[in-house]
């Protein structure tokens, strides 16, 4: 996976009642503990805990989307996000 | 001539205990789609989050995590999960046959607390001399969220302070539609094979401390796994209702033509009878 320099990377965020979203997206905002975070193409290997609030993502054609969430978990690897996500049941 | 009115009654009786079996057969059909379609959209879910943890964990030595310390079991929590209603067949029966031995065996050298869920689950644990340290009864199926997370927060709260060194899930797990699985299985201390270190990718930034994010992520898992054995055993429920309801539908259908059957046999008998008495009154008369 030589991503470094592609300008996309694969979304996945999954709850444990469904697939929430998966895709190409070009740029990521996700609620960090200590607040949101950005992520880019090619960013570093990253883990990190999330809070509650929204992620928000960009998709290759350009359109912006939303989820939100109670918490969570974030892993990025230089091609692949994967987000496991905890949300408020109805 | 009784007889036949008997008949007559007894086949209309048949005929609206059948009635009954298939309107109940529909009902259960129709949970159990509805069910089996959040199971299925569950499964991404149980695809991905082993990818995740073990990722996550291959950097780690996780043998000491309090979720993996297997102790000697001195204390156990055995959940029993049945259904609230019967009309399902052998479902909650062979359930309770193998939790009752399940719970003499390991009752003979450990301490147990019961943790029934199903009405069928609290009465069966009244017989047991163990305190039964909570219990969920009355429209299960609408309350699972909120029930594995109190249940998984308590199984925390206790696994950690070694209040209990083991908690067992008795259950049926839905394998076809023709017989569920009775499973017996462990929850706590987590079995998961999480050994194996290597890592692909450059040393990754931990955001928190990686025993926090693992500490969340194993929480997590304890709720969706009990969230997903609930959910198994509501499949495998209303699977074996369905199946419970055909099969009476099926034998009443039986009963009715044997019935009808033997109705026109004595209506026939009676027609001839009173045919033989008419001719031989003529013949009298001539």
């Amino acid at each position: 996976m030589s991503s470094e320099s592609s300008d996309f990377f694969e979304l996945k965020v999954i709850s444990p009642t469904r697939l929430l979203t998966e895709g190409r997206v070009t740029e990521l905002q996700v609620p960090g503990l200590d607040g949101y975070l950005g992520i880019w193409p090619g960013h570093r290997p990253l883990n990190a805990c999330l809070g509650p609030g929204e992620i928000i993502f960009k998709t290759i054609d350009n359109r912006e989307e939303r989820v939100t969430i109670k918490g969570g978990v974030i892993k990025v690897e230089p091609a692949k996000i994967l987000i496991m996500a905890d949300l408020e049941e109805k | 001539m009784s007889t036949i009115i008997d008949l007559r009654r007894r086949i209309q009786s048949v005929r609206n205990s059948q009635q009954i079996t298939q309107a109940m057969k529909t009902v259960a059909t129709s949970r159990y789609r509805r069910v089996q379609k959040q199971v299925v959209a569950r499964r991404p879910f149980w695809h991905t989050f082993p990818e995740l943890a073990i990722s996550l964990t291959r950097e780690l030595n996780l043998a000491d995590h309090p979720y993996l310390q297997v102790r000697p079991e001195k204390k156990l929590l055995v959940v029993v999960i049945t259904s609230d209603k019967g009309l399902c067949g052998a479902f909650n029966s062979n359930l309770l046959n193998l939790a009752a031995s399940f719970i003499n065996e390991k009752g003979q050298n450990s301490q147990l607390a019961l943790i029934p869920i199903g009405k069928k689950a609290v009465n069966f644990c009244r017989n047991f001399p163990w305190p039964v340290a909570a219990s969920y009864s009355d429209g299960v199926e609408k309350k699972i969220a909120a029930i594995s997370q109190s249940l998984s927060q308590y199984f925390d709260y206790e696994f950690i302070r070694q209040n209990v060194d083991a908690v067992y899930l008795i259950y049926n797990e839905f394998r076809s539609v023709l017989a569920p699985r009775l499973t017996a299985t462990r929850l706590l201390p987590l079995a998961a094979d999480l050994s194996g270190r290597s890592s692909e990718h450059p040393e990754p930034i931990w955001e928190q401390e990686a025993s926090t994010i693992i500490n969340y992520l194993l929480k997590f898992y304890l709720k969706a796994q009990l969230e997903h054995v609930l959910f198994e055993s509501q499949v495998a429920e209303q699977a074996a209702r369905m199946m419970a309801m055909e099969n009476a539908s099926r034998n009443a259908e039986d009963l009715i033509s044997s019935l009808v059957l033997l109705l026109n046999k004595m209506r026939q008998a009676a027609i001839t009878k009173e045919l033989l008495e008419i001719q031989t009154t003529v013949e009298a008369l001539q």
